[in-house]
C-alpha cells in the first residue's frame, strides 16, 4: 500500500465531507536479558488504517487493522457515518493543503539481524559483568522499521519509511541489604548506532555509586541537572508550547510568547533533519510540513507549536508538528539545546551547596510549571564536592524560576529520543531531606 | 467472533519439544471526549490479532500479528523460532504447565455496552461534564471510553479458554484558577461490567464532586517542604499499596533481582496492622477477571497478612521457578505482548481504627486523590503526588494546600503506619509496566503514617 492507493480511495469514496487517510505498518525485533540471562526473543508485526472524516464541522475517527479487502472504502462509510450522527464540533475545519518536499525519511542500512542483536546483547551483559560485576544485569534491545502512508481530501498525500533502533539497560548494585539501581536508555537509526556496552557500564557505575544514599539537608540550594534530566525538562517545556494547550490556558506558557522565560543563555532549536537521526520529516501526522525553526532564543520564548486544529482557532500559521502520542499531540522532529563549555565535574566544582539530580520520574506540573520531584538517583554536593548518593529527598521549584536562574550549561551531551541536552546548572531550589 | 479452530491448527503446528501457546483477541472500543460542554472527539476504533509464544531450554521465542489466519500464523511461527534456532542455552531452567481448562465463558454483562445507542453515551457524557462546570470553574475535561475484547487463549497442552472483558469507563477534570496557578480535580467510574455501572446519579454525583474539590482550590498555597505525620484517604492508600508495594510483589521483578521482596517470603515486612490483598475476583471490579491471559483461573491472592509477606504475584514460569503455586496474575494488554506478572484490584484491608484519625497529629497533611507517583521497586523509592491536600494543626483539618507529594522507601513506610481506619473504597485507574497497560482498581481503607518527607516548595 502507498499514499497513492489512499487517495485514490478517497476518490472513488464520492462521499461529500473531507477526508484524511493514515496508514501504518511496523514490524519490531526485540530481545531481552533478565538478570544477565537471555529470555524473550519477540517479533511483532501491526497494520492499521485510521480514518479521520469532517463533515459540516462535525468530526470523526475510526480506525481497525488492515487486510481485509475494500478496507479503505468500509472505513471512509462508517467515519462519514459516525461524523454524521454524533461528530464532535470543536474541531479543525480542513486537513492540510500544503504541500511538502520530499519525505524526510530516515531509514537504516540493515534490516533486522537476530544475530546482531544477540551478540550486542551478550557483549553488553559480559563486559559489565567482568568490569564491574554488579548484583543484576537487566538488558534489552529492539529495532523497528515502520512504513507511514497518509492522503487527503484536498489531494495532499505523503509516504515516509524510517528506522529506529534502541536499547534500554537497568542493572542493581547490592551490599548487604543496601540496594540501588540505575536505569539508562539509547537510541539511534540502526543497531550499529547504539554503544549497548557503554550504556550498561554507565549504568552499573551509576547503580554502584549510589549504595549508601542519605537524605540531604533540607533549605535552599543549587542544582545540577544531568543531561538526562535536562532532557525531561526540554521535553516538559515542548509539551507546554501545545498551542491547544495555550488556547485553552491549561499550559503555564500562555501570553508567554515573545518574553523572556529563562536566562539568556537558552537557545533551543527544533531540526527537521539530523544526520541519521531516525527523528527526520518533512511533513506531520497531518501532512503540514515540517520546519527547521528556533523555539527559545536568548531566553525568549520564540513560538507555540501548532496542529491545524489550534493554528486555525488561534489564528497563527501551522507549525508541522502534530505527532499524536500517548503523551500528547504534539512533539518535534529533532531538538538542540545549545551546550556550553563547561565539563560535569567544572560544573559541581562550581557548588556551594546543593544537588546533582540524574534521574527522577516526576515532570513539571503544566498549568502551573511547578516543579516537585524526588530524586531518584543523584548526590547531595557541599563547597564543590561530592558528599554521597541521596535517598528520600525532593526538590522544589517553579520551571520559568528553574530556567531563568541558569548560571551555566554544561559541555557534554546525550542525544535521546531526539533530544540533544547537555547538563544545566540552576541555582534557588527548595531541597527536602533530613 | 474468534475462531477455535485458529487454536487447534496452531497447537498442532507446534514441534515436539517446545512449549507454545496463543492468544487471540478481537477488540472494539469507543470514545467520546467533551471538553467545556463540546464533543472535542468522537472515535471508533477495531483490532483483532494474535500472539505465539514458544519455549525451549528456557528462552522464549515469540510473535504477534493482526491478520487472524492460519498463514500468518505459520509465518509467526517461522519469526518465534527463527531466534531459538540460534540454540542459545538460557541457564534457567523452568517447566511451564498450564491448568487443563476447557472453558469458553460467556459475557455476564447486564446490559452490553454494544446494545446502547451513541446517542445515550453521549447524553450521558455531556451530563457530566455539565455537572463539574460552574461559576468558579474556568473549565472542564469530560469523557466516556469503553473496551470491549473477546480472549481466546490455548496452548500446545491442549487447554483452551475464551472470555470476555467489558471495560465501561467515564472520567471529569474540573479546572479552577486564582493568581497563582490553575488547579484541577479529576474523578473517575469504571469497571469491568456493562453499561448497569451508570445507572442512577452517576455521572451528576461525579461531576459536582470534581467541581466541589476544585474549587476548594482557589487559593491554595504551596506546602513547605519538610518532615510530617501524615493521613492519607481511600485513594492515596491504594496508590501506595499498588504502585510502592504491590509492583515489588510481581515475581518477574522479584526473579530479576529487581524488587525488595526477594527472599522475603514467609519474612515480616511491616507492622501488624498490615494486610494486603490483590483480588481479581470481586464482581464488576475493573481490575477483575476470571482467568488470566495464560488461562489460569484466577483467585484471590493474600500477599501480606498481619504484616508477613504470604504471596508473590506469579506467571506459569515464575511460579515453576520460584517453587510456587500459580495464582493466576499474568496478563497482556493485547496481543502484540507477552503476559506478565500484574496486580488487579490491591487494597489494604480496613482495621479497627474507630477514633478521629487525625486528632492526635500535631502538625501534618491531610492527602486527598492521587494524581500521579512512581516507585523504583528495586530500592522501593516511591514519590505520589496528591490532588490535594489540607493542613493538619493540632488535631484539626486546617487550610488547603496544592501540588502535595509524599516521598519514602516502601519498606520504612509500612513500618510507619500506626493506624487503619475501618473504611473502605477501590479506585479504578490503569496501571502501566513494561509498555503495558491493565486495568484495575487499588484502595482500602484512610491510614496514618508518622514522620513522611513531604515535598513542596
Amino acid at each position: 500500500m502507498d499514499s497513492e492507493v489512499l487517495l485514490n480511495a478517497i476518490r472513488k469514496s464520492r462521499l461529500n465531507a473531507d477526508f484524511q487517510v493514515t496508514a501504518s505498518t511496523k514490524i519490531s525485533h526485540s530481545l531481552s536479558l533478565e538478570r544477565g540471562k537471555l529470555t524473550n526473543l519477540n517479533v511483532n508485526e501491526s497494520n492499521h488504517i485510521y480514518v479521520h472524516c469532517i463533515y459540516k464541522k462535525r468530526a470523526s475517527i475510526v480506525g481497525a487493522p488492515t487486510g481485509e479487502k475494500g478496507e479503505v472504502l468500509n472505513l471512509l462509510k462508517k467515519a462519514y457515518e459516525l461524523a454524521k450522527i454524533s461528530g464532535s464540533t470543536d474541531t479543525q475545519s480542513h486537513f492540510s493543503t500544503e504541500r511538502h518536499k520530499g519525505s524526510g525519511s530516515s531509514k537504516g542500512t540493515n534490516k533486522a539481524n537476530e544475530a546482531e542483536l544477540i551478540s550486542k546483547i551478550l557483549s553488553a551483559k559480559n563486559a559489565v559483568q567482568s568490569e564491574l560485576n554488579p548484583y543484576s544485569i537487566n538488558l534489552s534491545i529492539e529495532r523497528s522499521n515502520s512504513h507511514l502512508h497518509i492522503a487527503n481530501s484536498n489531494g495532499i498525500s505523503g509516504d515516509w519509511e524510517g528506522s529506529i533502533a534502541s536499547a534500554e539497560s537497568e542493572i542493581m548494585a547490592k551490599e548487604g541489604s543496601d540496594q540501588a539501581s540505575g536505569r539508562n536508555e539509547e537510541s539511534a537509526l540502526d543497531i550499529g548506532g547504539l554503544d549497548l556496552e557503554g550504556l550498561a557500564i554507565k549504568t552499573a557505575t551509576l547503580a554502584k555509586n549510589m549504595l549508601g544514599g542519605k537524605p540531604a539537608p533540607s533549605g535552599a540550594g543549587e542544582i545540577l541537572l544531568s543531561p538526562e534530566t535536562s532532557k525531561l525538562i526540554i521535553e516538559f517545556l515542548v509539551s507546554a508550547m501545545n498551542g491547544e494547550d495555550i488556547l485553552k490556558n491549561r499550559s503555564f506558557l500562555a501570553k508567554r510568547k515573545d518574553t523572556e522565560i529563562s536566562s539568556k543563555l537558552i537557545k533551543l532549536y527544533e531540526e527537521k533533519s539530523v544526520r541519521l537521526s531516525p527523528y527526520n520529516r518533512s511533513f506531520d501526522d497531518e501532512l503540514t510540513p515540517t520546519s527547521s525553526k528556533q523555539l527559545i532564543k536568548d531566553g525568549v520564548l520564540k513560538t507555540y507549536l501548532h496542529s491545524i486544529y489550534s493554528a486555525e482557532k488561534m489564528h497563527e500559521k501551522t507549525t508541522g508538528n502534530y505527532f499524536p502520542s500517548s503523551s500528547g499531540n504534539i512533539n518535534v522532529t529533532n531538538l538542540r539545546l545549545v551546550p556550553g563549555k563547561a565539563s560535569t565535574d567544572e560544573l559541581i566544582s562550581k557548588i556551594k551547596r546543593g544537588v546533582y539530580l540524574i534521574e527522577t520520574g516526576d515532570s513539571p506540573n503544566m498549568s502551573t510549571g511547578d516543579f516537585s520531584a524526588m530524586i531518584v538517583n543523584g548526590y547531595y554536593i557541599e563547597n564543590g564536592k561530592i558528599m554521597h548518593p541521596l535517598k528520600e529527598t525532593m526538590i522544589g521549584t517553579n520551571v520559568i524560576d528553574l530556567l531563568k536562574n541558569v548560571r551555566f550549561i554544561g559541555s557534554e551531551m546525550i542525544t535521546l529520543d531526539g533530544i540533544s541536552a547537555p547538563a544545566i546548572m540552576s541555582d534557588n531550589v527548595q531541597i527536602s531531606g533530613k | 467472533m474468534l475462531d477455535e479452530d485458529l487454536v487447534r491448527f496452531f497447537a498442532s503446528k507446534v514441534k515436539t519439544g517446545f512449549y507454545g501457546d496463543i492468544r487471540l483477541i478481537e477488540s472494539e472500543g469507543l470514545f467520546l471526549a467533551v471538553e467545556n460542554g463540546e464533543f472535542k472527539n468522537v472515535s471508533r476504533l477495531r483490532d483483532c490479532g494474535f500472539g505465539i509464544r514458544l519455549m525451549k531450554d528456557g528462552i522464549w521465542g515469540s510473535a504477534s500479528s493482526n491478520t487472524l489466519s492460519k498463514r500468518a500464523i505459520v509465518s509467526a511461527l517461522g519469526s518465534a523460532e527463527s531466534y531459538l534456532k540460534a540454540k542459545l542455552d538460557s541457564k534457567i531452567r523452568f517447566n511451564i504447565k498450564p491448568e487443563s481448562n476447557t472453558v469458553n465463558l460467556k459475557p455476564t454483562w447486564k446490559e452490553d455496552l454494544r446494545k446502547v445507542d451513541i446517542n445515550k453515551k453521549s447524553e450521558l457524557v455531556l451530563e457530566l461534564d455539565n455537572a463539574a462546570r460552574g461559576k468558579k470553574i474556568i473549565s472542564t475535561m469530560s469523557g466516556y471510553n469503553e473496551l470491549i475484547s473477546q480472549w481466546m487463549i490455548g496452548s500446545n497442552m491442549g487447554n483452551l479458554v475464551s472470555f470476555y472483558n467489558s471495560y465501561p469507563f467515564l472520567y471529569v477534570s474540573a479546572f479552577v484558577k486564582d493568581k497563582n496557578s490553575v488547579q484541577s480535580i479529576s474523578k473517575t467510574i469504571g469497571g469491568n461490567c456493562g453499561f448497569e455501572l451508570f445507572q442512577s446519579d452517576a455521572a451528576q454525583e461525579l461531576g459536582a464532586g470534581a467541581r466541589k474539590d476544585a474549587e476548594n482550590l482557589i487559593g491554595a498555597k504551596v506546602v513547605k517542604g519538610g518532615k510530617y505525620d501524615v493521613v492519607l484517604d481511600p485513594s492515596m492508600t491504594g496508590v501506595y499499596t499498588h504502585e510502592a508495594f504491590g509492583h515489588a510483589t510481581e515475581a518477574d521483578a522479584v526473579l530479576a533481582g529487581g524488587s525488595i521482596l526477594e527472599h522475603k517470603l514467609d519474612k515480616k515486612v511491616g507492622n501488624d496492622l498490615i494486610t494486603i490483598v490483590d483480588d481479581p475476583t470481586i464482581p464488576g471490579a475493573a481490575g477483575s477477571f476470571v482467568y488470566d491471559q495464560e488461562g489460569t483461573k484466577a483467585v484471590k491472592r493474600v500477599l501480606v497478612e498481619n504484616g508477613t509477606l504470604k504471596a508473590y504475584l506469579n506467571t506459569l514460569e515464575t511460579s515453576n521457578r520460584l517453587g510456587l503455586s500459580p495464582n493466576g496474575a499474568a496478563r497482556s494488554f493485547n496481543h502484540t505482548f507477552n503476559p506478565i506478572a500484574r496486580m488487579s484490584n490491591t487494597f489494604i484491608k480496613p482495621g479497627d481504627f474507630k477514633k478521629d484519625i487525625i486528632e492526635d497529629i500535631k502538625d501534618g497533611i491531610s492527602f486527598y486523590g492521587f494524581r500521579y507517583g512512581y516507585v523504583d521497586p528495586a530500592t522501593g523509592k516511591f514519590m505520589f503526588k496528591s490532588q490535594c491536600g489540607r493542613k493538619i494543626k493540632n488535631g484539626k483539618l486546617g487550610e488547603f494546600v496544592r501540588d502535595v507529594s509524599l516521598t519514602g522507601l516502601t519498606l520504612d513506610v509500612l513500618n510507619k503506619i500506626d493506624a487503619v481506619g475501618s473504611n473502605f473504597a477501590l479506585n479504578p485507574g490503569d496501571c502501566g509496566k513494561g509498555g503495558q497497560w491493565v486495568p484495575v482498581t487499588s484502595g482500602g481503607p484512610t491510614i496514618r503514617l508518622r514522620e513522611m518527607v513531604v515535598g513542596g516548595q
